[in-house]
């Protein structure tokens, strides 16, 4: 299985062409948008 | 089997990592599902048969539109003209199909025109508003953000201008023909006393063509093989540019088909009608795993993309939450389905 701690990998097609970028960023973007977004469902109610 | 046996291999850590991997990759799919049984919880009647029946009707909507989008998406591109399509088609719909002695008629001296004619009228605008967003990024190599960014400017002003025609002076067109409003939202089924609209079936049999249309095909398996790589499909013989416009015709003519339902589903449309729908239906093709980096979707995808978007909407409505920060909510299921699908390809690569 591949190591995906590892430092940075350079996108290749798409609209991500030439974006180069941390799996760990990808992740706290992933994680912290899905509690940002249950705080702010939870707080409204 | 040999998946069981292949895990039972793995070491505590690659156990660790093949645990993050899915959970991470589900996590918007694993978190709209507990929002939607923490909505039930909380207001009950959110899943009963109206508020179901009525959740169907609202993805069934939206679903051509996606599909359409969809294709683009696939080739690398997206298409921000799709809402001002839908919403030029439907007032055109609606002109057309005003019934005769309503007072406000757009056009006063027009009997009311058969239906066919005026499906294939929305069909072939939509189709040649899409052959010029797919001319432009294939003959000229843009990308399709902003070819479809000034067709949605030129589709407006259209629109604004449509509706200054005959005796409406902008107003909005209502009072339609009732065989037009009972052939789109009229009912031969109806679940727990709630009836189906009649649209829900002609979503379910375009969604079927669709599916038809990218497995089946060799259009469809070009459309794959330009969005993966086109160098590539080009070298195989593909026709790439006419791969791409013909992408294009067939998303114009899925909006077609949406502002053709939508005109007769909202009654009274106004130049406002299909603002910003093309957003929910990007956010329902990448929740669904439509991929920006091309070539990745399937039709199932937007489907369930579209229902789980409909369905925590319909929720946050249930709970009263306020319509601005729902905007926000959108916006970052957006971002984090986009994260999750960069994610996804990192680490493919």
């Amino acid at each position: 299985m591949k190591n995906n701690n590892q430092k940075h990998y350079n996108t290749g097609g798409g609209l991500y062409r030439g974006v180069t970028v941390s799996i760990k960023l990808l992740d706290a973007v992933i994680i912290g948008g899905l509690v940002l977004m249950a705080f702010l469902i939870f707080a409204s109610v | 089997m040999t998946g069981i046996k292949k895990y039972k291999g793995l070491d505590k850590r690659e156990k660790f990592l093949f645990w993050k991997e899915l959970f991470i990759n589900n996590s918007l799919y694993i978190f709209l599902v507990a929002a939607i049984v923490a909505i039930q919880i909380m207001s009950p009647n959110f899943l009963s048969a109206r508020s179901i029946v009525n959740i169907i009707s609202l993805s069934a909507a939206n679903l051509p539109i996606a599909l359409g989008i969809a294709g683009a998406i696939i080739l690398t591109g997206t298409d921000l003209s799709a809402g001002r399509i839908v919403g030029l088609v439907a007032c055109v719909a609606a002109s057309l199909l005003q019934a005769t002695g309503y007072p406000n008629k757009m056009f006063p001296d027009l009997e009311t025109m058969p239906l066919i004619l005026v499906f294939l009228i929305t069909i072939a605008i939509g189709g040649i508003i899409g052959f010029v967003n797919g001319f432009c990024t294939a003959k000229f190599n843009l990308h399709p953000f902003i070819v479809t960014l000034s067709t949605q400017l030129i589709v407006y002003g259209f629109l604004l201008m449509y509706l200054m025609l005959g005796s409406n002076n902008g107003q909005s067109i209502s009072g339609l023909d009732p065989s037009y409003t009972g052939f789109i939202t009229g009912s031969i089924l109806s679940v727990g006393g709630t009836p189906i609209p009649n649209f829900v079936w002609y979503a379910l049999i375009i969604t079927v063509i669709m599916w038809f249309i990218w497995n089946k095909t060799a259009f469809g398996k070009n459309m794959f093989a330009v969005g993966s790589n086109p160098e590539a499909a080009n070298v195989s013989g593909v026709n790439v540019k006419w791969t791409i416009i013909a992408v294009f015709i067939l998303a114009g003519v899925m909006y077609g088909i949406t502002g053709f339902i939508e005109a007769a589903r909202i009654g009274s449309n106004t130049a406002s009608t299909g603002q910003n729908y093309e957003l929910d239906a990007i956010a329902a093709c990448v929740i669904g795993g439509v991929s920006f980096v091309g070539g990745i979707g399937k039709i199932r995808g937007v489907i369930i993309g579209v229902v789980m978007l409909r369905l925590i909407f319909v929720g946050l409505t249930f709970l009263s939450i306020d319509q601005n920060m729902q905007y926000v909510i959108k916006g970052l299921i957006i971002l984090v389905a986009c994260a999750i699908d960069m994610r996804k390809y990192l680490v493919r690569k």
